[in-house]
């Protein structure tokens, strides 16, 4: 097992560069960030002169990704060109974490709701609770998030207005007694939540279904059941064990957006989460923030991969060994 | 040999799968006997019915298949009808069954030790400390070596060969009575193969059980049974002791069977019958009249139009052959 | 000695009859999957014919009059903020959507196929590189850069989300592809087309590739639903499908800001991306279904 670990995490670094090069490729295609400051008359020439000696933009490319890339994994994230020169550290803290409570509220809802029903469709196939639920996961699949969000506004903020339709908590309320803050801000989650839950939910059903349908016919569980072993032993041990396998390691998978959020939904809701500040950040040419967040969403890709990866060796013995 | 108490009758046993494209009848009158202590072999062609009359045995048939006639008589109690519940007790302890695929018949998540102490738990009224040990004795009864050590091994750490003995291990784990040996060695080397029917052989002396030894293989029956069934659609073709069965072949099937065995037949006869031409029919547009005539060499108007009823040729011989096969006895033997 | 017994498929059934037959046969019977086929030939039909019909233009705009005016008998699904016909622009959008969803996928098909196939055929370092290369893509933010994309590379039209989305969008094929013909390589038919010469080429394209078509299929089936729904999601960010050629996404960009007083605006292009991306999912899960190998027994 220990082996195992050490082996793909140092697979981990080639393709961390691997992705480092690409993102910095990309940017690059961009061009100078700081040429257009030029044109404003409030800004010093010495000042961009300043900011593009400390991004390496004197420098050829490869010393300035080597500069960047140095920079980057040293922590020394410098300060944003625009929001008042604050810190590129406190900006992404500040946008993770209201990304944080969107994404784990989400995804709590979704794989606590969905793995169950999708296991329980997979033992009663073709029966009603199946054929209710099998077009319920393809609806959620099938429905654009920005576009179900605009209905849930429509619904529940404009005609009933039970909930507000935006941002993350009623102005004023920072000073409010700490339970009517919470409260407030939970009224903030709800129609956010639902969003984000629908198409993970809907995929969870569909994939806990199909890997529970997988298993049970799988000869073990021919063995099982001619060992005279009750059936709920059967599924429940027997079945349900290989079945959460496959869940397992795609919930290592979606870890990733937990952090780097969901750009969609935070448009939708004016939620000022990582999604939004990275694309926020590239479309004003935020250099220091669009690099920081770009390199740490790619990060957690990679990371997540690696925990799905050792979740996987975890669930099943046989890549342990290996 | 002399026959002993009977100890399972499968009678007139139908086990038809109902599917979106008609109604197979896997199983469609199959009857036989088992005695106690005596090795039956079943054999036919995949898709002739002999594992979905094993899954019957134990109760095993899932949608869209279902026992539709038939007794099956164990210990003088009618299994069909059984509550699923009284049908599970039996399995594992009273009747146990061996796979064909020992890959993917263990459970890769749990050790092997795991595994056959379960049985043994289920039905057996022994604390974890005694199943262990039971488990490992186990192991070393089936021959593999370092049992303390196995016992804590998962089954992707085994080869074939230790697979299938783990399985009859955890198959003998109750001492059943009746052990189903559904194409147990079929997926296994050739060598490895001959082990596990020597270990098979072994452990049915030792403990008197019966076996009910399913094949496609009349070679391995040979070696192993003491009666022949021969299967065709569903049916029974031909039935005897394995003596009559292989010297007097009278059903063109079973002949056809034979002579595709080399040393057999074809090395010993100058004009050898060729193998069974043709193919099994479509399960959902059987043949009128004799489910073989297509493919019988011997087949007449009548074959096309009547199936023959299995009828005693010889004393306890059994053929469903209007134009039973006759062999010069000296031709067959080896 | 064993009886030769064959196992084949028509052996077993005596049916002599080809995979895709049997395809077709399993999917016709795929209620669901035959209205979705039924329902996506509807669509498509309608998107084609529908402009030649309607009395408006896209582009046509209103007089001041017939701005945002719910649906009636003269714009039977309202009108938008410039006085333009919903219909006649859901038609042209639907086009539009259609035509971006069918050639991102082919697109990125086949670059897929290629890269998966030379890397499972070969295997060895061409492998290692290219699947290392597809690991790089998988692990970047995808939408971030598909924005950087959209803004760098010149021009506004159509063929440009196409192409951005493909770029994006090949890795999941590659990898299909790969493990097809990782295990298809190794078959007996390979080794005879090798044995008497053929080229590798020839085996790849002619002998491998057919064999591993079925994954593709279905891959691409529900990718064109999910392509819909991408390039609706980068034109509601403003980066896909640019104004004023209609898309199913960009009709919907300004409809947020005037749902509380148009909410035709909302409704109208969302259900038709949701009936049509519903479509794609359950004909793909029929394909699903009627392809799988492991039920034919």
């Amino acid at each position: 097992m220990r082996n195992y670990v050490i082996r793909r995490i140092l697979q981990m670094i080639p393709l961390f560069l691997g992705v480092a090069i690409v993102t910095f490729a990309v940017l690059s295609l961009v061009g100078d960030p700081f040429a257009q400051m030029a044109i404003n008359p409030r800004i010093r020439p010495e000042d961009i002169q300043r900011l593009k000696h400390a991004w390496g933009f004197d420098l050829p490319w490869y010393l300035r990704f080597f500069k960047w890339f140095w920079s980057m994994i040293t922590g020394n994230w410098g300060v944003s060109i625009f929001a008042g020169g604050k810190p590129v550290v406190e900006i992404v803290a500040r946008a993770i974490s209201y990304t944080l409570r969107f994404s784990i509220a989400s995804l709590i809802f979704a794989f606590v709701i969905a793995v169950p029903i999708g296991i329980y469709s997979a033992l009663h196939q073709y029966t009603l609770f199946d054929y209710v639920f099998t077009f319920f996961a393809f609806f959620g699949m099938s429905m654009p998030t920005f576009w179900f969000g605009f209905i849930l506004m429509m619904i529940f903020g404009l005609r009933l207005n039970w909930l507000p339709i935006g941002g993350v908590m009623t102005p004023g309320m920072e000073s409010a007694p700490f339970f009517a803050r919470m409260l407030d801000q939970v009224k903030y989650m709800v129609l956010p939540v639902i969003v984000l839950s629908l198409f993970g939910m809907g995929s969870w059903m569909r994939y806990a279904r199909s890997s529970m349908l997988e298993v049970i016919r799988q000869d073990y569980v021919r063995t099982a059941r001619a060992k005279g072993l009750p059936e709920r032993t059967v599924i429940f041990k027997h079945a349900l064990r290989n079945a959460l396998i496959p869940i397992v390691t795609l919930l290592g998978l979606t870890l990733p957006g937990i952090i780097s959020g969901a750009t969609i939904t935070e448009t939708v809701f004016s939620i000022p989460g990582m999604g939004r500040l990275t694309v926020d950040a590239m479309l004003s040419n935020d250099y220091p923030v669009a690099m920081v967040c770009l390199l740490l969403e790619s990060t957690l890709l990679i990371v997540g991969n690696l925990i799905a990866d050792l979740l996987y060796a975890v669930v099943d013995p046989r890549i342990r060994y290996s | 040999m002399e026959k002993s108490e009977v100890l399972l009758e499968v009678k007139d046993l139908k086990t038809y799968f109902y599917t979106d494209d008609g109604v197979v009848k896997a199983v469609d009158g199959m009857s036989y006997t088992i005695h106690k202590g005596e090795v039956l072999g079943l054999v036919g062609e995949s898709g002739c019915g002999k594992s979905v009359s094993a899954m019957s045995i134990l109760g095993l048939i899932d949608v869209p298949g279902k026992i539709v006639g038939g007794e099956i008589i164990f210990k003088g109690e009618n299994l069909v009808g059984k509550t699923p519940e009284q049908l599970r007790k039996i399995r594992g302890a009273e009747i146990s069954m061996i796979f064909q695929e020992p890959m993917s018949a263990l459970n890769p998540v749990f050790t092997i030790g795991d595994q056959i102490m379960e049985a043994i738990l289920i039905h057996q009224d022994v604390s974890e400390e005694e199943a262990k040990n039971k488990t490992i004795e186990l192991l070393g009864l089936v021959g593999i070596p370092e049992p303390e050590r196995r016992f804590n091994q998962y089954p992707h750490e085994l080869s074939g060969g230790m697979r299938q003995r783990v399985m009859i291990a955890m198959a003998m784990s109750c001492n059943p009575d009746l052990l189903i040996s559904d194409e147990a060695t079929t997926a296994l080397d050739v060598t490895i193969q001959a082990q596990i029917l020597e270990l098979m052989k072994d452990l049915q002396k030792r403990t008197g059980m019966a076996v009910l030894f399913i094949t496609h293989d009349l070679a391995l029956v040979a070696e192993m049974a003491n009666s022949v069934y021969v299967a065709y659609t569903g049916k029974i073709v031909e039935s005897g002791d394995v003596v009559s069965i292989f010297r007097r072949p009278r059903h063109p099937y079973t002949y056809g069977l034979l002579s595709s065995i080399p040393n057999l037949v074809s090395e010993k006869t100058k004009t050898p019958l060729p193998a069974i031409e043709g193919m099994v029919p479509n399960p959902y547009h059987m043949p009128l009249g004799c489910h073989f005539n297509p493919r019988c060499p011997f087949a007449t108007e009548r074959c096309r139009k009547e199936m023959p009823e299995l009828a005693e040729i010889e004393n306890n011989h059994f053929v469903r052959c209007f134009h039973p096969v006759l062999v010069n006895e000296s031709e067959v033997v080896s | 000695m064993a009886i030769d017994i064959t196992t084949s498929e028509e052996t077993l059934t005596g049916r002599i009859e080809t995979y895709w037959s049997i395809v077709g046969k399993r999917l016709r019977k795929h209620k669901l999957a035959m209205l979705s086929l039924v329902v996506l030939i509807l669509v498509i039909a309608i998107c084609i014919v529908g402009p030649f019909i309607s009395p408006y233009k896209f582009s046509e705009l209103g007089s001041i009059e017939e701005v945002l005016q719910p649906p009636s008998l003269r714009h039977w699904l309202g009108t938008d903020e410039l006085g333009r016909d919903v219909l006649t622009r859901l038609f042209y959008g639907g086009r539009v959507s259609l035509l971006v969803g069918f050639s991102s996928v082919f697109s990125a098909l086949i670059v897929g196929i290629i890269i998966g196939a030379y890397a499972g055929y070969y295997g060895g370092v061409l492998d290692t590189i290219l699947m290392r290369f597809t690991d790089i893509m998988f692990s970047i933010p995808v939408l971030p850069l598909l924005i950087v994309l959209a803004s760098v590379i010149p021009g506004a039209g159509v063929w440009k989300i196409v192409l951005v989305i493909a770029i994006f969008g090949w890795m999941t094929d590659a990898r299909i592809v790969r493990g097809m013909f990782l295990s298809l390589r190794e078959n007996e038919y390979v080794e005879a087309a090798k044995a008497v010469g053929v080229s590798n080429s020839r085996i790849i394209w002619r002998h491998i590739l057919p064999n591993s078509l079925a994954p593709i299929i279905v891959s691409a089936t529900l990718g064109v639903g999910g392509n819909i729904i991408y390039e609706a999601a980068l034109s509601y960010l403003g980066f896909g499908v640019m104004p004023p050629t209609p898309s199913w996404g960009n009709m919907l960009q300004n409809a947020q800001y005037a749902m509380a007083i148009a909410p035709w605006l909302v409704w109208s292009p969302g259900l038709a991306m949701f009936i049509t991306v519903l479509a794609f999912n359950y004909l793909g899960d029929g394909l699903r279904d009627a392809m799988d190998p492991r039920l034919y027994r």
